[in-house]
């Protein structure tokens, strides 16, 4: 957040200086400086793209959820848990937001579901019947976090013509090289 | 930062700050530089807290979080101060 508040800084003190000045024979031309947007993921789950085994934040913490890992910080990830999002949801609106003209000085959600610790038990034991899944968690039920995602939806569909990853694909991918 | 503080949390938030700036400032000197997106985590328009509905806003800023990292000890170290800042907010609740 600390590099995002001063990126913000910089685009508000510098929206005009950063303009470019474009000469060319005969023609002389301000060009428009850069979109800048930001993006803002919840907690990133999913597959990770790199092969090489590793410890891959959030991924890795849910992961160990699934295994059951002693001594890992993923119960923490979902005591309170709010919502969560596919990494390659989060990659597609990086994306369209890159590629958008008319999109400019916005703040965007990457935001798939809300969720609780317990649901993404609850998916484990449905698509893995044969694994044994740590008992539910007795934390208090969760606060409601309503997100206004809808530009970042319209932004996802127009660019991938699909919806969001649901919270069933995305948490099963995300423990696929665990299996 | 309290006399308490990590001051090693303090030159991350620091660096965090001056390296996005620089690749910003960069980008400005670039011409064919057409959009830039700088990606930051949702902790930083709000966290989850027990017994607290809301609907944040994307003109929030969990302005909170900064003196929260500036409190985590120096023996916490700096990784762990910046991961678990998070959730010191959630249980102080």
């Amino acid at each position: 957040m600390v590099s995002e508040l001063g990126a913000w800084k910089f685009w508000r003190e510098n929206k005009v200086c950063i303009s470019h000045t474009v000469k060319l024979p005969g023609l002389t031309f301000v060009q428009p400086s850069f979109a800048f947007n930001t993006i803002h993921p919840t907690l990133v789950a999913g597959p990770v793209a790199n092969p090489a085994p590793g410890h891959y934040s959030t991924h890795t913490w849910l992961t160990e959820i699934f295994l059951n890992t002693p001594d890992s910080l993923g119960p923490t990830f979902v005591n309170p848990a709010d919502w969560l999002v596919d990494t390659r949801d989060v990659a597609a609106i990086h994306v369209a937001a890159l590629l958008s003209d008319s999109t400019n000085g916005e703040r965007l959600w990457a935001a798939g579901h809300p969720f609780s610790g317990n649901q993404l038990l609850g998916v484990w034991r449905k698509a893995f019947p044969e694994r044994e899944i740590r008992a539910d968690f007795e934390f208090p039920e969760g606060p409601k976090i309503v997100l206004d995602r809808s530009k970042s939806t319209k932004m996802l569909k127009e660019l991938e013509g699909r919806d969001w990853y649901s919270l069933e694909e995305t948490v099963i991918a995300n423990v696929q090289r665990a299996l | 930062m309290s006399p308490a503080g990590n001051a090693d949390t303090e030159a991350v938030l620091e660096s965090a700050s001056t390296s996005a700036v620089g690749i910003m400032s960069s980008a400005a000197k670039t011409p064919s530089v057409k959009s830039f997106v700088l990606t930051a985590s949702s902790i930083g328009v709000f966290n989850a807290e027990y017994g607290k509905d809301i609907a944040p806003s994307l003109e929030l800023f969990n302005e909170g979080l900064i003196p929260l990292a500036k409190s985590i000890p120096p023996e916490a170290g700096v990784m762990k101060a910046l991961i678990t800042c998070e959730f010191v907010l959630a249980s102080e609740l």
